[in-house]
Parts: structure tokens; C-alpha cells; sequence
């Protein structure tokens, strides 16, 4: 019971966040709506466990449990993704800042007018 | 026609002098593009005579090419040549590049290692990857079956055709992104022997086997970009 109440309370808390954001126009719409989807799916698996080994049995997964650790996986490995794209672009920002910089220095080099 | 050369350098400076001179006969100006080295690459470079840029931090092979293609642009450059800093390609290739440029009969030219002239003292391991590349670029890339050397660094194109060649890649999978930008347009290329030494320090220092796979890497993020 006190695990469900931590988990249904982290869940709230996080729908809040983001329709605050929402509010904010920090986040999307299609985002916002993203994620109150998941977090109705968690409150329901959270409240009746047996609802995931329904869902299992549909896919075919077997467990409930096991699904939900599936289900964590993907997330995680599209989060993982997610980060080393926007890695890349902030990667790409920095050359360009240092390439700026560094182009700068051609109007001082005297050979230049070679 | 003027002819400048882009060297993109980090740690070199052992190395550096002596392939600014080999080259420097072979064109009108040297652009030497440091990527934030400090062991003395610059002063090295400056030695030789060339324009030195600076990267205030290290940014890659490929991003310090750009910022040198970008400086010959702007230094009125109407022929652009790319190669390495620590003097693996023979410099006595240059003519051959340049040629067909001069002639107006290619708009890029490529340097292979596989056109009849043997590198020296390639490793077995570099060959197979290198085969293997080939292969990859074929299947995943697109790259024209006739393209032997995907992965050359030595290559020349008119300054019109570096405007077109938007490459993005900071680090090593450059080769492969103007590759694949140049056989996908209408430009005009072609690929001319070389002979590629390799040193066990240029070795050691250079691309290792595994870089193969972050290559790979590199370019699947780059298509999320």
C-alpha cells in the first residue's frame, strides 16, 4: 500500500510538472498529452497489478512484471538515444562558436595576403 | 589557377614541418588548421610558413577541415586540397589530383589506395576494415560500387564544389558524409592513385580499428540531426 501511494504520488507530481510547462509553453501539447496517457497507464498498473498481465497476455509476453520491465527498457533506450542526439547538436553549436573564433585569426595572419 | 591546401593537425608536431615542405612546392598557399594541440603544433607550422588557425579546443578532424575549407574560400582559393598533417600521403601525388581539376574535367578527386599503387606498411587489420567499409558504404551509404578508398583524407575539389560539399561531420566520419554528399549530386568526380606510408608512430597515433564502429555511430546520429 505505502509503495503504491509513493509511486500514484511521483505520478501526480509529474503530471502536474508538465501541464504546468504545458501552461509555460515549455512543452508541447502532443507531449503533455504523451505523458498524462502514461501516467494514467501507471496509476492503473499501479492500483490493479492485474491489468499488466492482461496487457502481457495480449502482446504475449507472459508476466505483467515482465512486461512493465520491457516497457522500461524502451523507454529508457529512446531517453539514451534522445540524449546522444541532442548531444551531437550541442556539439556542433561548440564548433561552430570555436570556428567563429578560429576564423577570426585568418584577417590577423600576415601570410595570408600570400 | 590557385591552389590551396587544408591541413587539419592535432598533436603534430614532430611530424608537421616536414609535410608542410614536402607539400609546399605543390601549391600556392598552406592552411594549417590546429585542433587544439599544445605541444608545438602551431609554432611548427608557422615555421613552415603556413597560415595558421587555431581551434581553442579539440573539435575533430573533420571540423577543423571545414574551418580550413572555409578559410581557403575566403582566401580566393579557386582549388582546395585536403590532406593529412603527420606526412602519410605522398606528396608527389599532389600533380595527379590537381590535374583533372585544372583541366575542368572533374570537380572532385579522390585519392585510392587501392588503384594499383601499394601502401606502405599498411596492416592487415587496416586492409580488411578498409575492405569492409567499402562494403558498408556500398550497402548502407549508397556510395558507388567503383569508389575503391571510401575512407581517403587526400582529395582536391574546385572551391564551387566545396560551397556545395556542406559537410557537418566534426569528427572521423567526414570521409564518409563528403563522400556520400559528392556522389549524390551532380558533380563531376574521380578517383587517382596515391601511395599512403604508414609509420608505426603515424600508426599509433592515427585512426585505429575500432574507430570503424564509431564511424558507424557518427553517422547514425548524424542522420537525426
Amino acid at each position: 500500500m505505502l509503495f503504491q501511494l509513493v509511486l500514484s504520488a511521483a505520478f501526480l507530481s509529474s503530471l502536474w510538472l508538465v501541464w504546468r510547462r504545458r501552461q509555460q509553453q515549455a512543452v508541447s501539447g502532443a507531449v503533455a498529452s504523451g505523458w498524462t496517457l502514461g501516467v494514467i497507464v501507471g496509476l492503473v498498473v499501479t492500483w490493479y497489478p492485474d491489468t499488466a498481465s492482461v496487457i502481457a497476455n495480449i502482446v504475449g509476453v507472459g508476466r505483467g512484471a515482465d512486461l512493465i520491465v520491457y516497457v522500461g527498457l524502451v523507454l529508457l533506450f529512446v531517453l539514451v538515444f534522445q540524449l546522444h542526439v541532442s548531444h551531437v547538436r550541442l556539439e556542433r553549436q561548440l564548433t561552430k562558436l570555436v570556428r567563429e573564433e578560429a576564423l577570426r585569426g585568418l584577417e590577423n595572419e600576415s601570410r595570408f595576403a600570400k | 589557377m590557385k591552389v590551396v591546401a587544408v591541413m587539419p593537425a592535432y598533436k603534430e608536431k614532430d611530424r608537421i614541418y616536414a609535410a608542410i615542405c614536402d607539400i609546399r612546392p605543390h601549391v600556392d598557399q598552406l592552411i594549417v588548421v590546429d585542433d587544439g594541440s599544445a605541444d608545438g603544433t602551431v609554432e611548427e607550422a608557422r615555421r613552415g610558413n603556413a597560415v595558421v588557425l587555431s581551434h581553442a579546443i579539440n573539435r575533430g578532424q573533420g571540423a577543423a577541415l571545414k574551418t580550413g575549407t572555409i578559410a581557403a574560400q575566403r582566401s580566393g582559393a579557386d582549388i582546395i586540397l585536403h590532406i593529412d598533417a603527420d606526412g602519410q600521403h605522398d606528396a608527389n601525388a599532389i600533380p595527379r589530383l590537381l590535374e583533372p581539376l585544372q583541366r575542368g574535367e572533374a570537380d572532385v578527386v579522390f585519392g585510392s589506395r587501392f588503384l594499383g599503387v601499394s601502401a606502405e606498411g599498411m596492416p592487415f587489420v587496416r586492409r580488411v576494415v578498409l575492405v569492409l567499409g567499402r562494403v558498408f558504404s556500398r550497402v548502407i551509404l549508397g556510395i558507388p560500387r567503383h569508389m575503391t578508398d571510401p575512407q581517403s583524407g587526400l582529395r582536391a575539389m574546385t572551391v564551387e564544389s566545396s560551397r556545395r560539399v556542406d559537410f557537418q561531420q566534426d569528427r572521423m566520419a567526414h570521409c564518409s558524409e563528403i563522400l556520400r554528399l559528392v556522389t549524390r549530386s551532380d558533380l563531376r568526380w574521380m578517383e587517382v592513385p596515391v601511395r599512403v606510408s604508414y609509420t608505426s608512430d603515424t600508426l599509433a597515433k592515427g585512426n585505429q580499428t575500432s574507430d570503424a564502429f564509431k564511424i558507424v555511430w557518427q553517422l547514425f546520429l548524424g542522420m537525426f540531426q
